[in-house]
């Protein structure tokens, strides 16, 4: 799997419809620069796709880690990292 | 805004920064006199408020006959007056030296463990029982603690409410303003993250049984825990004299995750759910009835 494919299946999840919640992120625009911060997810819709995220990588992420990821494309390399060990 | 509205609105906030400016000077005594009043005030001016409350009661039925219902509506709003008269006065007289001569703690070994841990992060659902403020100011002087609240609409009462909230080490955070890490953050950072779990929640809910009655609750409780990992204790300050509380906290909750975001997020908020009806039935003149708590 390449960072290409892991980015667009974070994309997928990002795009996956919440129960109750409208849909508010414009998937398309997402990039590997676009800050975590500002993909337009409110701090429960974080948490939902970081739930998300581990389910389907089966990986674990370390909240320490999480907060340090600043771009979407460090959180490619950090699935990917994580899906190497 | 409809420029009525606003000036309401600093009308509403003035007046709340005089109650503040006032309780936090006068004596307890007469603090908690005014507060009496004010709930009976309350109680019979506040008819929809109070029917509510009493229908509550019956619902959960911890109470069964109706005047029994409506005395404990009263007792509730009583207990809610007196909640916010000494939140206020805690403000100036809980200090990190002489905080456990109001409050005492009654945490399970572990959870007293978690919590004199340097560095731990933990998770702390809480309910509308006893006196909330005075339980996070009193933990706030042994772990940082930042409380998760919900805004009035007020934005000026917002301003005067926050400011009269917080401490040294005790931060109220919107969750509708809240920068989306904002809770993980402090919880990678060694901070007490507190969250209400007994509102009727409209988005991000999950379906529960509080008092064997279908209700909604804000599944942010449970989720912070399934993403972060953190420990998650269920906590409360019941009131046992003047000014003075006892902490009881149990926990952590464990929880093994199983794949199905929802069902785990269900199992965990209905399991802290359960926790706040035991203490509820245990306490339940301390307990905010009014809000309507099975809407659907």
């Amino acid at each position: 799997m390449t960072n290409h494919d892991t980015l667009d299946i974070l994309k997928g999840l990002l795009g996956r419809p919440q129960p109750g919640v409208k849909p508010k992120i414009d998937v398309a625009a997402v990039t590997g620069a676009t800050r975590i911060d500002e993909i337009g997810l409110d701090s429960l819709a974080v948490m939902d796709f970081v739930y998300d995220v581990e389910d389907r990588f089966q990986i674990q992420i370390e909240i320490m880690d999480l907060v340090a990821l600043d771009r979407v494309s460090d959180l490619v390399a950090y699935v990917d990292a994580k899906r190497a060990v | 805004m409809n420029p009525l509205r606003g000036a309401w609105h600093r009308t509403e906030a003035v007046a709340a920064q005089a109650v503040v400016s006032l309780a936090a000077s006068a004596p307890l005594g007469a603090v908690l006199g005014v507060a009496r009043l004010a709930a009976l005030v309350a109680y019979l001016v506040w008819w929809r408020r109070r029917r509510i409350a009493a229908e509550n009661i019956r619902l959960a039925g911890v109470r069964v006959n109706k005047a029994q219902a409506r005395a404990l509506a009263r007792a509730s709003f009583t207990a809610f007056a007196t909640m916010v008269a000494e939140s206020i006065v805690a403000r100036r007289r809980l200090t990190r030296d002489n905080w456990q001569k109001y409050v005492s703690l009654h945490l399970s070994e572990e959870a007293e463990a978690l919590l004199r841990r340097p560095g731990q992060g933990l998770i702390v659902a809480s309910a509308h029982l006893g006196n909330w403020e005075v339980a996070a100011r009193a933990i706030s002087m042994i772990k940082p603690l930042l409380v998760a609240y919900r805004p009035f609409n007020n934005p000026h009462l917002n301003e005067v409410a926050r400011d009269a909230r917080q401490g040294e080490h005790l931060r109220f955070v919107s969750r509708l303003e809240a920068h989306p890490m904002v809770f993980m953050r402090a919880l990678a950072d060694g901070a007490i993250v507190a969250l209400m779990i007994d509102q009727h929640a409209t988005r991000g809910r999950i379906a529960i049984q509080f008092f064997d009655r279908p209700a909604w609750a804000t599944k942010s409780v449970a989720m912070l825990s399934l993403t972060t990992r953190m420990p998650l204790l269920v906590a409360f300050a019941v009131r046992t004299g003047r000014m003075h509380y006892e902490i009881h906290a149990s926990g952590p909750i464990a929880y093994a995750r199983t794949g199905d975001r929802e069902k785990d997020a269900a199992a965990i908020t209905q399991a802290i759910t359960a926790e706040v009806e035991k203490a509820v039935r245990r306490h339940p003149e301390q307990y905010l009835w009014g809000h309507r708590r099975w809407r659907r």
